[in-house]
């Protein structure tokens, strides 16, 4: 949590101070228009009777009236201003926000990140951003504002009664602190309780439906209920706990508002008795109470949630300081060997039986069959760095380099990997080809595309290299999604490439012409090629070494 | 006697029932909001009326205080003599705090109950639905439904729905008191009143053309950010990590201008309201201001005194704020909405499925017959002229007959129709032709091992018991030694709470089918159904399986959809889907 405050304050500097000024500027407009017509009418009332009593009276009314017009008019126009400017100060923080969690997320080391492919988990990283707002808007902005406006109101009726000012805020202020310290202490637990609660229940219910095919055939699934309903019981009650929490801390603080009202009351309309004080300022006090009032009375909603942000805050703190991993800083110049060893891999079933091992160089070409499920892409994996390697899976490079050892920058730099899965970034068609390529000019996208047989299609689009694809744009088959994922890679220069399933989606004919197109990027680098079966377009190369991993 | 008749005569009787509940949901979200209302009425209307009485509490404070104010500062008497109003105005002011916790109180049960009715009814409808759909949809879009949704609707019934109601009843109520003290300050109140939904409604339009102009730039800048996480392992493996930090930050700011631009506007309508309550405080401050000194005669100025004039000032500001508080709340009420609508829209879904389908045989929730039961029993199952598929495909299914002890291996291309086959003896597709029989004749669960093993990120023990709720510790201790896996999983030293991580993580394949396995041998059923159980296994794990798949074919009839020339070895008859013909209906 001091993570985030920590982080507003930095990033925002002075826009989080003139935010709260223009909000204290509002609410100080609107507890002013208050007092000052209370104590307009009641000074004209008392006036007027005694201009109709015949006495001679010097009362200007007109500068109390503008005084009034001044305040309605700053009120609305401070409300607005303070909205316009705090959200967009929101919005600043939402970037830094997202900056910091993607620069912490792309230090995770890589074979950690493949949980990112998983929408479920996106959607919890947005909500959990989301619920950072309220840092900002429940608990730094409105509690300063009261506190200021408690303040300037204090100095303000110091003026008229020196002693009972100074208490009033005293008294104002211990009530902003206490609603504020007691908020968090009776609902923070609470708060987290439930958000955890709900994040329980959302596993199990995916798991619930997951398991559709076994619970319904055995006639099961009511049963299988019982937990998610037992978890949402405890969910309603604590969240029923923490409702009434919030509620009798709202009613403990509305009650003290009011006795207060009640004693100011009693206090001002005595001491007009007593000549202390005229009666104008007796009502100025009332509405000065009401005005605050108002303004404190939203603190137990606005701490409530504080349970709730935190559990959120910690999450996402575990995300943004996992920047301290250390890199492996042992540096690659050039790649020109790989040996691999793997045995008993648990998602390669044939290494349990005997160890798989083979040795790349001088621009092999390495040709690895098996079904799906016969390890494959985890052989893959393991080379990209995505799958950690241990003793019994072991990559060494040049000879001598564990890869787990090699600095990862250097790594993806000398190899490039065409995954099973089409990966469309949300951009345009230039974008996801020249991605992470420093200078490119358009003649040689254009190039790689007549190669992958894109150069018709794309030409026909109406924005060319600019016509947007992926989500909210025009959606691209499932081969071309495979080409334009191709073409990405012939655009590099690696020493390494593999190319898992390279032709998926796209009929044989095709594939092999593409394959002729390509040949002389083929030639130059190291290559290992994992397919299904024997692919028909490799006839044409004679050097491939073939590996099987299907067991016979 | 046969047991599972044609599905589609089934379906037909069902039709009935099954259709009340689909006519009850085919509605908008609103109207699906209202549904759930109307089962709450009662605490909603008791917070309602609990804010009224509040409403009245608080002007008889105010009447109050400003009668013993008019007493004091214009009588010159002293406030001892007010004893009684000082009492009264003390009880409505503790008075208008309790009824204001009564108030949320009755609108929070209310909320939580209707959300606790909408997740019952969307778990009814999932128990009910053919998992075949569902699996249409993905479950973690299930879940945020079931989850997020539900939660943010809860403003709406516990906010913005006692607030409708409040927001006419208790400007009304001012509305009166101040029309007895002076008529025309009530005037100027009506007045402002309907202009400010005017105005709203106005700029709110207005926010929406700028919103729909922007709409596709903002869509792109907000998915954006998530797109980049989600590629993001490719992103540093193509080298690209920096740039793309300067094209979220870019981004991220973009966004930023394109949102305020619409913001600006849309903050108007609420501009427009504190506008009006402040001009409206104004220009009755001033009016009674100059009445009271004596500078306007005209209308019911003379009438004026203090005490009118301090209360119409007090209360004039309580007149808006009730309408400011719906604005506060407007937003619960969108949100709200647009879950119900996607609400709406699944389980209308749901509902048509459910309707095609003839409903599952065995009531949910009864124990599995015991296989000792069935140990004397043959069972017998039979294929007449079975036609299945989906409209573009119907594959005719020869006549077959299989008795318990018997297995039947179901071989063929993929999309030859295998999994529909047991989807079809699984009930969750219906039969589109014939009939499928079995016998005897009783509402028998049958268990079913899909191509995708499913493991629950829990015990081994909550992993077993979910299938097989009448097994014993015993008896999973020895039927995880029977597979290997009490070993391997290291179960002896933790036990059944051995905790299996998640999407069955640390587990391989084979060990993942091996447990699946476990639970079907702790609660066999009559027959059994299998969809590829030994693809992708290494030599140990598939031993294991084949194994148990002779331990159940003595006392359960097997049917396995594979390729493994193994299995096909050991079935008893063999039914090729590549040589049947696709039938026509």
């Amino acid at each position: 949590m001091k993570y985030w405050f920590d982080l507003i304050i930095r990033s925002l500097g002075s826009r989080l101070y003139i935010g709260i000024f223009l909000a204290f500027i509002s609410a100080l407009s609107g507890v002013a228009l208050l007092m000052l017509s209370g104590w307009f009418i009641t000074a004209t009332a008392i006036t007027g009777i005694a201009v109709s009593a015949g006495v001679i009276v010097l009362f200007d009314m007109y500068m109390p009236g503008s005084g009034i017009r001044f305040f309605a008019l700053s009120r609305t126009v401070g409300r607005y201003a303070e909205r316009i400017y705090n959200h967009d100060s929101i919005l600043r923080l939402i970037s830094v926000y997202r900056l910091t969690l993607f620069k912490g997320l792309s230090t995770l080391p890589i074979n950690q990140l493949r949980a990112t492919n998983d929408s479920e988990w996106l959607g919890k990283l947005t909500a959990d951003l989301d619920a950072l707002d309220s840092v900002l808007l429940s608990y730094i902005i409105p509690p300063i504002v009261a506190g200021l406006l408690v303040i300037t109101l204090t100095f303000f009726m110091s003026f008229f009664w020196f002693d009972l000012a100074i208490l009033l805020g005293a008294f104002l202020l211990l009530c902003v602190v206490c609603s504020i310290r007691f908020t968090i202490l009776k609902t923070k637990q609470y708060g987290m309780l439930t958000a955890g609660l709900l994040n329980e229940c959302r596993a199990h219910i995916i798991e619930h439906l997951q398991g559709g095919f076994e619970l319904q055939s055995m006639g099961l699934m009511q049963q299988h209920e019982n937990k998610i309903s037992t978890r949402l019981k405890t969910f309603y009650n604590i969240q029923q706990t923490l409702n009434s929490n919030i509620a009798n801390i709202q009613l403990f603080l509305d009650l003290i508002l009011a006795v207060t009202m009640a004693v100011i009351i009693y206090i001002g309309l005595h001491a007009v008795n007593a000549n202390l004080i005229e009666g104008p300022i007796a009502i100025m006090l009332v509405m000065l109470i009401l005005g605050v009032s108002e303004v404190l009375q939203n603190t137990p909603t606005q701490f409530g949630t504080w349970g709730r942000t935190r559990y959120c805050a910690n999450r996402l703190a575990d995300l943004t300081h996992a920047s301290n991993i250390q890199e492996h800083t042992t540096t690659l110049d050039s790649l020109n060997k790989i040996d691999v060893n793997i045995r008993q891999n648990p998602r390669v079933p044939i290494s349990h039986d005997k160890t798989i091992s083979f040795t790349l160089s001088d621009k092999q070409l390495l040709n690895i069959q098996g079904r799906s499920g016969s390890g494959k892409s985890t052989i893959a994996k393991l080379l990209i760095g995505t799958e950690s390697t241990n003793q019994n899976n072991a990559i060494t490079v040049n000879a001598d380099i564990p890869l787990n050892l090699i600095n990862s920058d250097d790594w993806y730099s000398a190899v490039c990997y065409l995954e099973q899965d089409n990966t469309i970034l949300a951009g345009t068609l230039g974008y996801n080809l020249a991605l992470g390529i420093q200078t490119i000019s358009e003649q040689e996208i254009w190039s790689v595309l007549k190669m992958v047989e894109l150069f018709d299609w794309a030409n026909a689009l109406p924005e060319g290299l600019n016509a947007w694809l992926g989500e909210g744009g025009g959606k691209v088959s499932g081969g071309q999604a495979r080409r334009i994922g191709l073409a990405r890679l012939l655009l590099r220069n690696p020493e390494l490439a593999i190319l898992d399933e390279p032709f998926n989606g796209i009929d044989d004919q095709m594939a092999t012409r593409i394959w002729h197109n390509i040949l002389p990027w083929v030639n130059a680098r190291m290559l290992v090629l994992l397919t299904h079966e024997q692919p028909n377009y490799l006839n044409t190369v004679n050097e491939a070494i073939e590996a099987c991993l299907d067991s016979v | 006697m046969p047991a599972i008749n044609n599905k589609k005569t089934q379906a037909h009787i069902n039709t009935e029932p099954k259709n009340a509940p689909v006519n009850e949901h085919a509605f908008t979200g609103a109207q699906f909001l209202k549904q759930y209302i109307k089962q709450e009425r009662m605490p909603l209307r008791l917070a309602v009326l609990a804010g009224s009485l509040s409403t009245v509490l608080m002007i008889t404070q105010w009447v109050c205080f400003v009668l013993i104010a008019q007493k004091t500062i214009i009588n010159e008497q002293p406030i001892t003599d007010h004893i009684t109003l000082l009492i009264v105005l003390i009880g409505c002011l503790i008075g208008k705090s309790l009824l204001t916790r009564v108030q949320t109180s009755f609108s929070q049960k209310a909320s939580l109950n209707i959300r606790q009715n909408i997740r019952n009814t969307m778990l009814a409808q999932w128990r009910s639905s053919s998992p075949v759909y569902l699996k249409n949809t993905s479950t973690g879009a299930f879940a945020s439904q079931f989850i997020e949704e539900i939660e943010a609707m809860d403003g709406y019934f516990s906010r913005y729905w006692p607030q409708q109601a409040l927001a006419i009843i208790s400007p009304l109520l001012i509305l009166i008191v101040i029309a007895m003290l002076n008529w025309l300050c009530a005037i100027v109140l009506i007045m402002s009143a309907p202009l400010i939904p005017l105005f709203m409604i106005l700029v709110g339009m207005g926010a929406e053309r700028l919103n729909q102009k922007y709409s596709t730039i903002r869509q792109r800048l907000a998915g954006h950010f998530l797109d980049r996480v989600s590629n993001l392992s490719n992103i540093i493996r193509l080298g690209a990590r920096q740039s793309v930090f300067e094209e979220v930050k870019d981004n991220s700011d973009r966004y930023r201008n394109v949102v305020m631009k619409t913001l600006k506007l849309a903050f108007l309508s609420s501009t427009v309201l504190e506008f009006f309550t402040s001009v409206a405080i104004a220009t009755l401050a001033i009016y009674i201001g100059f009445s009271l000194y004596g500078a306007i005669t005209w209308g019911p100025a003379d009438s004026l005194t203090l005490f009118s004039g301090l209360t119409i000032l007090i209360l004039a500001p309580e007149f808006f704020q009730p309408l400011r508080n719906l604005s506060q709340f407007y937003h619960d009420r969108a949100s709200a909405l647009g879950a119900a609508n996607n609400l709406v829209e699944s389980l209308v879904i749901d509902s048509n499925i459910s309707n095609t389908i003839a409903p599952l045989t065995a009531p949910y929730g009864r124990p599995p017959i015991s296989s000792t039961e069935h140990q004397d029993s043959t069972v017998h199952l039979q294929f007449s002229n079975l036609m299945i598929g989906y409209e573009k495909q119907l594959i005719q299914i020869p006549n077959l007959e299989l008795k318990t002890g018997e297995l039947l291996v179901i071989t063929g291309d993929s999309g030859s129709g295998k999994t529909t086959l047991l989807n079809t003896l699984a009930k969750f597709i219906p039969a589109v032709q014939g009939e499928i029989h079995i016998t005897p004749a009783s509402g028998n669960p049958i268990a079913y091992l899909p191509q995708r093993t499913w493991i629950k990120n829990d015990t081994v023990y909550e992993n077993l018991i979910a299938l097989a709720p009448n097994a014993s510790n015993t008896d999973m201790m020895h039927a995880l030694d029977k597979m290997g896996l009490s070993e391997e999983l290291d179960i002896n030293h933790q036990g059944l709470d051995t905790i299996i991580g998640e999407h069955g993580k640390g587990l391989s394949g084979g060990q993942m089918q091996r447990l699946a396995f476990t639970r079907v041998l702790l609660n066999p059923t009559p027959i059994i159904l299998f969809d590829e159980p030994t693809a992708q296994l290494d030599l140990k794990s598939k031993r294991y399986i084949v194994d148990a798949l002779k331990t159940l074919k003595s006392t359960c009839i097997l049917v396995i959809a594979s390729h493994d020339p193994l299995l096909v070895k050991m079935s008893d008859t063999h039914l090729n889907l590549n040589s049947v013909q696709q039938g026509k209906r």
